[in-house]
């Protein structure tokens, strides 16, 4: 009877710890979903701890300010959120779980296309149900995602504007006449890229696809693409592939020789691995990125992530910083009221403050969302030089 | 024409590695008649001992390095080979036959995790990709028209001879002809005086040596290793088994060349988005019309 009392007596004690959450504990609950294992991970790592860098520079600075209290930023649950890997299934049914049992304001994830479509359908599904919660993904770059629901923000990096710039000085600049294209089919980034963005770009700027090749991201024989470029002759060769093959197909044609003036890559190509595993057949790719790597400004957020992982900071890095900036500037923008009870209202806040957020990137850029809900970015043409990524000169490739 | 040509023969010669891994994964069935999630995951495991090996020693440049690597990768297939029997089939062996399929899954996901972690704290390894370096990645020729690769050639003829060591094992020598018997009936195997569990120990370590073997000759061939090479390879390891025969070893070695010669045919023909499908429309018509696979095994069977 004793042991029993002694039971309910802590059960209750638990149940008021949880409903000290909030405003009254001093925090916001954010939920993270981001990618630890499996094969997203290194873009979800690079998110998670992006995030985290930047929550830990807010808190450290007094937090957020709620209701006329500072208040400090919780990853939850503490300390990496969840993870829900590659799985679909897993990144809805955590999404519920955030939303219910951690009672997060928000949720800030996920970590790659596929999975990030999924969540955003399922949004859609939670805000018919009358329980909306937005989803900040910093990775997810697939063009069109932003359409799937008012739910849905992301603040990866959309590739539309800097395509566009390449091809415009390829062609006007270095007078780039024909393009080749090798697209990875089973990565449905590339497939996407390959559609809503290259082909229309070259198109735009007059630039004729003599070819399109393919091929799968477990292709370990690129010899057929590359005879198939290489008897087209072209200019340059846009790259929508991921790290691996990517870096396979133009060894390949090295061996081959066959040497287009320009290899042309996206952000799936800027991975450590691309730079310091493709050796010199790499150097030069040019491509896109959010953010130019050296750049003085960035260097104290590079050193510190450095410092962290033992490893670069990239463009997923940094999205997830520039993310945790956006949260912090439209909760601050949202008036909640931060409390148990408030939730559901204070959810609907957040949406519309995260619509009016407005920062200064630590690359100096103003960022804001569009109507479909993505962050506007210029970007920076970048290269590989030395094994390392760098703004590029405005050289050719070969 | 020489084209053509060129996809068979790249096919022939990369499907070798394919045929080692279908041979530890089906000699591991033959003989205890379960089957070998973790198959995969050793593969992969050696291809990072290999990989480290030629890191440290210098691989690009040398081929005492790269010989070495090798040895590291076989080495440490047997050692693992060894450890899972250990772990995930010895203790359950009189639970039912999908138990060791539901623990070697587990060892798997242990494993590839373990190496995705071990890749983002090891300096050496990178977080998607870790190198591995070999003399032989520029080394090419001419034959006729057709371009080969030095690597694909090194790995064939590598292959071959630790097939034709494997059936001089299995033919030639006693404990070869102790794991035949334990193939055919255990039961009898046992009535012979044969230490079956001596036999399965020992299957576990020269199957997961070839495992090994080919994880090494595939890292080396793509240049890179990573944690989840081994799902991949465990699928093809499987598709090569069944069309060449379930439990047959000679089936393994055709079926994995077959598996070669299909992906890079249609890849080169086709299209590589056809790859996965040819290759499971070709599966699925032999086992239509040839359920046993190409070369069957013998049908004594424990359960």
């Amino acid at each position: 009877m004793r042991t029993s009392l002694l039971i309910s007596a802590f059960m209750i004690l638990l149940a008021s710890t949880s409903a000290w959450a909030f405003q009254d504990e001093g925090t916001v609950r954010i939920g993270l979903l981001e990618a630890q294992t499996g094969v997203p991970a290194p873009y979800g790592l690079q998110g998670l701890e992006g995030t985290r860098i930047a929550f830990d520079e807010i808190n450290a600075k007094g937090g957020v300010m709620v209701n006329g209290k500072a208040v400090k930023l919780a990853i939850t649950p503490a300390p990496n959120g969840y993870d829900p890997g590659a799985d679909s299934a897993l990144t809805v049914a955590l999404i519920k779980k955030l939303m219910q049992d951690d009672q997060v304001l928000m949720i800030k994830g996920t970590s790659r296309s596929q999975n990030t479509e999924v969540a955003f359908n399922y949004l859609n599904e939670l805000e018919k149900q009358g329980s909306p919660i937005v989803l900040l993904s910093s990775a997810a770059a697939a063009p069109g995602l932003g359409k799937i629901s008012r739910w849905g923000f992301r603040d990866a990096f959309s590739e539309n504007d800097i395509v566009d710039r390449e091809v415009k000085l390829l062609a006007e600049k270095f007078g780039v006449k024909t393009a080749g294209l090798y697209v990875v089919r089973d990565n449905s980034y590339c497939t996407v890229m390959e559609q809503s963005v290259i082909l229309p770009a070259l198109k735009k700027y007059g630039i004729d696809v003599k070819v399109t090749t393919d091929g799968l991201d477990s292709d370990r024989d690129l010899s057929r693409q590359v005879e198939q470029l290489k008897a087209a002759n072209v200019d340059a060769v846009f790259v929508s592939g991921t790290t691996l093959p990517s870096i396979g197909l133009m060894k390949e044609a090295a061996r081959r020789g066959f040497k287009p003036k320009f290899w042309v890559g996206t952000v799936g190509n800027i991975t450590t691995e691309m730079a310091k595993l493709g050796g010199p057949t790499v150097e030069r790719m040019i491509m896109g990125s959010s953010f130019a790597p050296g750049a003085p400004q960035i260097k104290a957020l590079a050193d510190e992530y450095k410092k962290r992982t033992g490893q670069d900071i990239n463009l997923f890095g940094m999205n997830g910083y520039e993310a945790g900036y956006l949260i912090k500037d439209a909760i601050e923008k949202a008036d909640i009221a931060n409390t148990p009870e408030s939730l559901h209202d204070d959810r609907i806040k957040f949406r519309d403050g995260l619509e009016k957020a407005s920062i200064t990137s630590i690359t100096g850029e103003k960022l804001r969302f569009s109507d479909e809900r993505d962050t506007v970015k210029q970007g920076f043409i970048i290269t590989i030089r030395n094994g390392e990524f760098v703004e590029w000169d405005g050289k050719p490739t070969t | 024409m020489a084209q053509y040509g060129e996809y068979l023969l790249n096919g022939i010669l990369f499907g070798s590695t394919y045929s080692l891994v279908a041979i530890g994964f089906t000699i591991i069935f033959g003989t205890i008649h379960r089957l070998n999630v973790a198959h995969g995951a050793t593969i992969m495991v050696a291809a990072f001992a290999g990989a480290t090996t030629s890191i440290l020693l210098g691989g690009a440049d040398s081929y005492l390095a790269l010989g070495l690597a090798f040895v590291a990768s076989v080495a440490t297939g047997a050692l693992l080979g060894v450890l899972v029997e250990l772990v995930a089939f010895r203790p359950l062996r009189d639970a039912s036959y999908l138990t060791p399929f539901v623990t070697t899954i587990a060892v798997t996901i242990i494993l590839e995790e373990l190496f995705l972690k071990l890749s983002r704290s090891v300096p050496i390894f990178y977080p998607e990709y870790t190198p591995f370096p070999s003399i032989l990645e520029d080394l090419s020729f001419e034959v006729g028209g057709m371009y080969i690769r030095g690597v694909y050639l090194v790995t064939f003829i590598v292959s071959l001879a630790l097939m034709v060591v494997l059936h001089l094992w299995i033919t030639r020598t006693r404990s070869g002809r102790a794991v035949r018997v334990v193939e055919e009936n255990p039961d009898v195997a046992r009535l012979l005086g044969i230490d079956v569990r001596r036999v399965e120990v020992t299957v576990f370590a020269v199957a997961s040596a070839l495992a090994g073997a080919a994880g090494c000759l595939i890292g080396m061939s793509v240049g890179t290793v990573s944690p989840f090479m081994g799902s991949h390879l465990l699928v093809i390891g499987f598709v090569a088994i069944v069309l060449g025969g379930l439990g047959n070893v000679y089936g393994a070695m055709i079926g994995g060349i077959l598996v070669g010669v299909i992906e890079t045919v249609t890849v080169g023909v086709l299209a590589a988005t056809y790859r996965e499908a040819f290759l499971f429309a070709v599966l699925f018509l032999t086992l239509v019309l040839k359920p046993e696979g190409i070369l069957a095994a013998g049908s004594a069977g424990r359960d």
